[in-house]
């Protein structure tokens, strides 16, 4: 949970993927992204429980979408980011721009 | 498919407000992945999810404000409330809430202090190496009526040359001796023992060394101080070290007098070292079979006097061991049968033998004070909910009485003193009528005859037979504290609950009386109420004592623990005791006016 205005780290991972799907996906699209590129295992109920809290800071809004055609298809709910969100993406990735530039770890460690 | 028991654990830990989505897509993945990478793997990345749902169902809970935190402050405040209404009524109700909080008190002390004994002398293993292994060995006849009779020495040695059992074997008979100090002679426990009697307990000693076999080698001494074999040699216990020898820490090596013989003290013994008792202060070695061969004569094998302690081979069972013992017992009989014709071998365990007397005492007080908890607590909360919702509960605890006249009377030979002089013994005097008896008196006549002569422990008779009582009294004592506390809770209980309700039915009654009920009818009737309550406690205290009762056997004295007399009368007591508690309250109902009945509610 980041500080007024600023991201967590898992916070920043589901917005990202979000806006890498078009800024609008389902629950299981945005897990499958973050599972796809990230390097270690990642809960479904992480993701969720992630978008759940962005919707309350009004980062993402979520809507169900209409139920799978077939028997007993249930409606799916989908997020879109918000403006707020995307806001708060430029932000968070202006603040750690800052904390990176000048810094090169790799020529730091050759150093030592 | 996933498996139901996964899938149920990950449904239990989800918010529910993810529940549905969380579960679809979980299993929508599973059954991807399963297709794809196969069943294995599938079920893998599966409880790889529900580890990984346990943190963040958590903080969801919590964030969202839901169930927890709700809990949590809900808890918060309704304990304060508690709180704020046991102070109320601590105040308004002063007494009653002393004797509560004594009662509680009592209860939780009493077990605590009861369980810490339990705990000391049931539950603790025996301070020696592998303790389980050690045994009591005994000789039995069943015909005679002993079956734990100590061995005689011939016997014991046979045992030892003969045995295919033990890892090691040793003997004991404690005696009193005569301990002379610079200033004084007083008399002491001592025992003797067998060489290998330490080596097989392994024991540390405190100070110094243990006796060892060597130290046995020939080692006896008469009743003239004459000591032979190896150089007498002495190991002390931590009571003797701190209480004589000031807890010298350069004790080993010092000489000390005991029955006449200088002894050079080779160890201290620390203070959990309590065999063959606790009360042993000295332990020196004995050689059984020197006395006999420095006469050219034989050990006794009639004479059964000694305390016997082995370790079992290791991995052999104590029934095994039996087994052999009974054929080692066999052929004694057979090469000795005057002297053991009928007489077997017996093995104990050491841990039973040490717990078995206190066992039975103990564990009665230990469900005595539980009881008395049990009570206090049923009071209380009976009491309170009595407040809340006017229902009524009530609770009796069955009257335990405890008395313990332990063994009955063993046959015993008597010798005349002429006979067998013996370095200590106990003198009995009858003072002359009208004289009263005075220990001052006592000592300046034996000084008088001989000034060596320790005089010790002068009690008068009555003492010393109810000092042979001391611990039975204190349990008896205890249990009757207790039953007393739960008698008076039991009334203080009744009188509350019967209070309660004439306090709720203030408008019932009023209207009996506006009715023309009379005072003593208002009061026939609460009254009979309270009773019928303490009738139905009496019963059920009744049907449990005969449950319970058979834990008393054998520890009642002049009490049958069928007997109906002492039930009818306690049943009888506490009816009358409840119809007291009844009464109070039933007069307050009687007097109340019908005029301020009816205004009541």
């Amino acid at each position: 949970m980041g500080k007024k205005g600023y991201l967590g780290e898992f916070e920043h991972i589901v917005l990202l993927a979000l806006v890498r799907l078009g800024g609008e996906a389902a629950g299981r699209a945005i897990y499958e992204e973050i599972d796809r590129l990230a390097s270690t295992s990642v809960a479904i109920t992480a993701v969720y429980v992630t978008l759940s809290r962005l919707e309350k800071k009004s980062y993402v809004s979520a809507k169900l979408s209409a139920p799978t055609p077939v028997r007993g298809g249930r409606a799916t709910k989908s997020f879109r980011i918000e403006a707020a969100g995307l806001a708060a993406l430029q932000r968070s990735r202006q603040q750690l721009e800052r904390f990176w530039d000048g810094v090169e770890i790799g020529s730091e460690a050759e150093g030592r | 498919m996933m498996p139901p028991v996964w899938a149920g654990c990950l449904r239990v830990l989800l918010p529910p407000r993810l529940r549905s989505a969380v579960m679809r897509d979980t299993c929508t993945t599973f059954e991807n992945l399963e297709a794809r990478l196969g069943r294995r793997a599938a079920l893998r990345w599966l409880r790889s999810q529900v580890r990984g749902a346990v943190g963040p169902s958590l903080r969801h809970r919590l964030e969202s404000g839901a169930v927890p935190m709700r809990h949590i402050r809900c808890a918060v405040t309704s304990l304060g409330a508690d709180v704020r209404q046991a102070v109320r009524g601590a105040v308004h109700q002063p007494g009653f809430s002393v004797a509560v909080v004594l009662t509680l008190g009592l209860g939780i002390g009493g077990t605590v202090a009861i369980f810490s004994v339990v705990d000391a002398v049931l539950l603790r293993p025996l301070p020696y190496l592998d303790a389980e292994r050690l045994v009591r060995v005994w000789e039995s006849n069943a015909m005679l009526g002993f079956l734990e009779d100590g061995p005689s020495p011939a016997n014991f040695l046979d045992w030892e040359a003969r045995n295919e059992v033990f890892d090691g074997i040793a003997a004991w008979w404690p005696e009193t001796a005569i301990y002379k100090s610079a200033d004084r002679a007083e008399q002491l426990e001592v025992a003797h023992v067998s060489g290998d009697f330490f080596r097989l307990l392994g024991t540390e000693p405190l100070l110094g060394r243990l006796l060892s076999p060597d130290d046995a080698v020939g080692s006896w001494y008469d009743n003239s101080g004459n000591h032979y074999g190896a150089e007498p040699l002495i190991a002390v216990s931590h009571q003797f070290w701190s209480s004589r020898l000031g807890a010298d820490p350069q004790a080993v090596g010092r000489v000390i007098e005991v029955n006449r013989v200088l002894w050079r003290i080779v160890g201290v013994m620390p203070a959990s070292f309590a065999l063959p008792r606790a009360d042993i202060d000295l332990w020196n070695s004995w050689d059984l079979g020197a006395r006999a061969r420095s006469t050219a004569g034989q050990p006794s094998r009639d004479s059964r006097f000694l305390g016997v302690v082995a370790r079992l081979r290791e991995g052999l069972h104590m029934s095994a061991a039996q087994l052999r013992l009974d054929a080692l017992a066999a052929a004694l009989a057979t090469e000795y049968p005057a002297t053991n014709a009928g007489w077997g071998i017996r093995v104990t365990p050491l841990s039973g033998q040490l717990i078995d007397p206190a066992r039975r005492p103990l564990g009665v007080l230990s469900g005595a004070v539980g009881l008395l908890l049990l009570t206090a607590c049923a009071n209380v909360a009976g009491l309170l909910l009595a407040r809340s919702t006017a229902r009524r509960g009530v609770g009796v605890v069955g009257d335990v009485r405890h008395h313990d006249l332990r063994q009955g009377p063993q046959p015993e030979i008597f010798l005349p003193y002429a006979q067998n002089p013996y370095p200590a013994l106990n003198v009995v005097l009858r003072t002359r009528p009208g004289e009263a008896p005075s220990i001052a008196a006592i000592e300046a006549l034996v000084t008088e005859i001989n000034p060596d002569q320790p005089v010790h422990s002068v009690v008068a008779m009555r003492e010393l037979v109810a000092a042979t009582l001391a611990r039975q009294r204190f349990a008896a004592t205890l249990l009757i504290v207790f039953a007393g506390i739960a008698l008076l809770l039991t009334t203080v209980g009744t009188y509350g609950v019967v209070a309660w309700s004439v306090s709720r039915r203030v408008r019932e009654l009023g209207i009996r009386s506006a009715l023309g009920a009379r005072s003593s009818e208002v009061r026939v009737m609460v009254v009979r109420e309270g009773l019928g309550l303490g009738m139905m406690g009496v019963l059920m205290g009744l049907g449990a004592s005969l449950l319970l009762i058979r834990s008393l056997d054998g520890l009642l004295y002049e009490v049958r623990s069928d007997d109906a007399a002492t039930r009818f009368i306690v049943g009888a007591g506490l009816l009358v005791v409840t119809a007291a508690a009844s009464y109070l309250p039933a007069r307050r109902a009687s007097a109340v006016e019908p005029t301020e009945a009816l205004r009541s509610e």
